[in-house]
């Protein structure tokens, strides 16, 4: 219990060495404060393509609705209207954009043409890009399905109106009724994560620009956990610890690193909130909690195998880009798997959407502490030094 | 003069001391990275569907209408070229999903066929494995939204049809008229390609992804780097410059001799990781377009060519070491610019990707320029020279604003 209290008052004492520093105050609040900011810039327009809009005839209705509908929705996409087919097929050819989607003098009677398999058909829309790519495919059966449903009506008043004996004279009301009466509007597609009752249709979890915030707000945790790994270093250098006695037991490394860590998890759990990717309290804390115990662990042990200030923190940055292209972070590799599962941020967000691999997580942080603590004994009951003197820091 | 290059030598003194310790763990692990790289990449290369996303199917998918469904779904574009359905159990798919085997799975509800027919749209689940859905997961989404779209749609004419029929009591011609119907939605569906005319205009020299990618990596990790030097440029105190500055050593002197030891320091030890790389990974076999007709050397090259983004990033570093005063902000403080600079600037997703406001701030941002230049410096590109003036600026400015924090913080003291 007395030590239980020590352990405590030591813990306050670390955390108020820290917080009474400015510095380290203004960066915790700048977390919450730029990842709403990125949570404001990601609500701007903005797309994976860049798609310029055209109509060659002014006066086509068919085709101003199609663009309507286009740059109306919700996309990954992203499109301006050009007025002219000469702007726009010079705003591909300066890069300003990645491709140009103009529709032709004619397109509601190609449309009509096209769907009444009468006439032959003709192009609806010239397609203007510098190269094909697959992002460009992708666009274009996004095009393709802003131009289905007026296809799909017009194949189906075609084939009444011209192929069946119902007959010419059933008037366009009456067929745009029928075509709505059933009106099947829901998709037939539901997204999900493997909790299957988390929701997955959030503006944090369908914007590109906002999906890697959870990651990288993970990987500033670990960081934490890396500059209070360096700070140990330093102070065990200046041979701080021998004036403590609680500095030479093993578990001592693991309550230094507890409050910049704490402190960092806090700060990103309030950028968690603040951009709305807060899932619950009862999912966040224990995950982030689990998150810091390995967050301390691999650093301790990172530090143990550097031994020197210098190493560690030559090899962060290493790590944390390693981190940033190996966790599931902006993408998801499939191909450097063993090497992942070295990581503690690839458990916490593996674990977010998917409780079953919280077995995998709590298997993960029992193999590396049991490492970190062999590798503390090792230390402490290694052979005498060159200076005569065991270090018991 | 004479004690301005006193303070550059023991500047450059001190942290030459340090380049072994820094470079040698550096060396080992970037060492490690590339045999692991070239390991994997060596497994991988007979395997092109192991680059594709693979998505598993679960459920009955015998129902010739939804075999159906799954061939038009192949047969979009970007479909077949990036993505490999593979039809499993709903265990197998768990489990692979849960090891990383699959990106995702759909489950197929039975009876999925005649509630479409019933107009009652049963949903197939579409389950995400990610811990944060990422961009693969966000472009399947496009693609699964147009396919709703087609399905839906031509339910909607479909049952259209049919009612039109009865209404006008040609029950009798339905079955006849539903098979035509389906017929010509296949025919629609099948030859959407003769909608529209591609023009490809050809005029296209912009740097290819891998490409780019190269170059934003290159700078994140110089951005990074300003963690591995905070212990040895993080100042708990100024008891040495105040002892220089009483020496006779003026400000100007004391910060430019701590900025060319940092750009000495961060030359040497870039381009000694840089030729490992080289020797480890050659270029030629990275998927980069641009180095295919290189040399051996292109990506050494590329780093030799990025010396000046590496006396920006110097200065502004030194900045943001100035700012602090424990090592934790000072980690802390550099990672966090180097998150933003990075996020800002396109290292992570290409800066076209960024919505107009941030492209703006991004063209002014030091990590903005010095990716521009970098980008410029790849083969076929061109005008690295244009960004010159910015990169000169910036160094200019941060060396500016640290010699006035210094200023602050001795006179303080």
């Amino acid at each position: 219990m007395r030590s239980l209290q020590k352990a405590f008052l030591f813990f306050l004492l670390l955390q108020k060495r820290l917080l009474k520093k400015y510095s380290f105050l203004v960066i915790l609040t700048m977390v919450p404060v730029l990842a709403a900011g990125m949570f404001l810039a990601a609500g701007e327009e903005s797309g994976v393509l860049h798609i310029v809009l055209c109509r060659e005839n002014e006066r086509d209705d068919l085709a101003r609705q199609v663009i309507e509908e286009l740059t109306g929705r919700k996309s990954i996409l992203r499109y301006s209207v050009e007025p002219s087919a000469d702007m726009a097929y010079q705003a591909v050819r300066e890069g300003r954009a990645d491709a140009a989607w103009i529709f032709t003098d004619g397109f509601t009677e190609g449309v009509d043409a096209y769907t009444s398999y009468r006439e032959d058909p003709v192009f609806l829309v010239t397609v203007v890009e510098r190269k094909d790519t697959v992002f460009l495919q992708l666009a274009r059966e996004r095009l393709y399905s802003a131009l289905y449903p007026h296809l799909s009506y017009a194949l189906f008043k075609n084939y009444v109106t011209l192929d069946s004996a119902a007959g010419e004279d059933i008037p366009e009301e009456e067929l745009r009724a029928e075509y709505a009466a059933v009106q099947v509007d829901e998709g037939i597609f539901r997204f999900s994560y493997r909790n299957i009752e988390d929701q997955a249709d959030r503006e944090a979890e369908t914007n590109y620009l906002l999906t890697p915030l959870r990651g990288l707000l993970a990987l500033l945790v670990l960081l934490c956990a890396f500059a209070a790994s360096l700070y140990f270093e330093q102070d065990k250098e200046e041979k701080l610890f021998l004036q403590i006695p609680m500095g030479r037991g093993i578990f001592f490394p693991y309550l230094y690193h507890l409050p910049a860590v704490m402190d960092g998890a806090a700060a990103v759990l309030s950028a968690y909130f603040v951009t709305h990717i807060f899932l619950s309290w009862e999912r966040e804390l224990p995950l982030m909690a689990l998150y810091c115990a390995a967050c301390i662990g691999f650093c301790n042990l990172c530090r143990k195998i550097c031994g020197t200030v210098q190493r560690l923190g030559t090899c962060i940055p290493l790590v944390m880009l390693a981190m940033v292209v190996l966790c599931p972070v902006f993408i998801s590799l499939r191909q450097f798997r063993m090497v992942q599962y070295l990581f503690p941020p690839f458990y916490y967000l593996q674990c977010i959407h998917n409780t079953g691999y919280i077995k995998s997580f709590l298997l993960y942080l029992a193999a590396l502490y049991a490492l970190d603590l062999s590798a503390a004994l090792l230390e402490r009951y290694q052979p005498v030094g060159k200076s005569g003197k065991k270090d018991k820091n | 003069m004479g004690s301005f290059m006193n303070g550059i030598r023991i500047q450059i003194k001190r942290v030459g001391k340090s380049i072994p310790a820094i470079l040698l763990p550096a060396a080992a692990l970037v060492g490690i990275a590339a045999l692991l790289f070239q390991m994997i990449w060596s497994m991988d290369e007979d395997s092109a569907d192991k680059k594709k996303v693979e998505i598993a199917l679960v459920g009955d998918l015998t129902d010739p209408y939804l075999k159906l469904g799954m061939y038009v779904l192949e047969d979009m574009d970007p479909v077949h070229e990036t993505i490999t359905f593979l039809p499993m159990s709903e265990e197998e798919a768990v489990r692979k999903l849960d090891r990383g085997q699959i990106t995702a799975y759909a489950v197929i509800p039975e009876g999925l066929v005649e509630s479409i027919m019933r107009g009652e749209n049963k949903k197939v689940t579409y389950v995400t494995g990610e811990g944060s859905a990422e961009m693969v997961s966000i472009l399947v989404r496009e693609l699964l939204d147009a396919v709703s779209t087609f399905l839906v749609e031509t339910q909607n004419s479909v049952y259209g049809m049919q009612r039109i029929l009865e209404k006008y009591d040609m029950e009798e011609q339905i079955p006849a008229a539903t098979v035509e119907f389906d017929l010509r939605y296949m025919d629609l569906f099948l030859n959407r390609a003769q909608i529209y005319e591609v023009k490809e205009i050809g005029l296209s020299n912009e740097l290819s992804l891998p490409g780019y990618y190269v170059c934003s990596m290159l700078l994140l990790f110089l951005l990074l780097w300003g963690i591995a030097s905070s212990p040895l440029f993080v100042k708990k105190q100024l008891a040495f410059q105040k002892l220089l500055r009483v020496g006779g050593q003026k400000l100007w002197m004391q910060v430019v001799g701590e900025y060319v030891s940092y750009v000495l320091l961060m030359a040497v030890c870039v381009l000694a990781l840089a030729a490992i790389l080289t020797a480890g990974i050659r270029a030629a076999q990275l998927p980069v377009p641009e180095w295919e007709a290189a040399g051996p050397g292109a990506m050494f090259l590329l780093t030799v060519q990025a010396l000046p983004v590496m006396a920006m990033i110097s200065a502004l570093q030194l900045f943001l070491f100035e700012m602090v005063s424990d090592i934790v902000s000072g980690v802390l403080l550099q990672f966090l610019s180097a998150v933003c600079m990075g996020y800002l600037s396109g290292c992570f997703y290409p800066v076209s990707f960024l919505p107009s406001g941030i492209r703006k701030i991004s063209s002014f941002l030091p990590s903005g320029i010095g990716l521009r230049y970098l980008d410029a410096c790849m083969p076929g590109q061109g005008g690295a020279a244009r960004e010159i003036p910015g990169i000169v600026i910036s160094a200019l400015l941060f060396l500016g604003l640290t010699m006035a924090v210094r200023k602050k913080k001795l006179a303080e003291n």
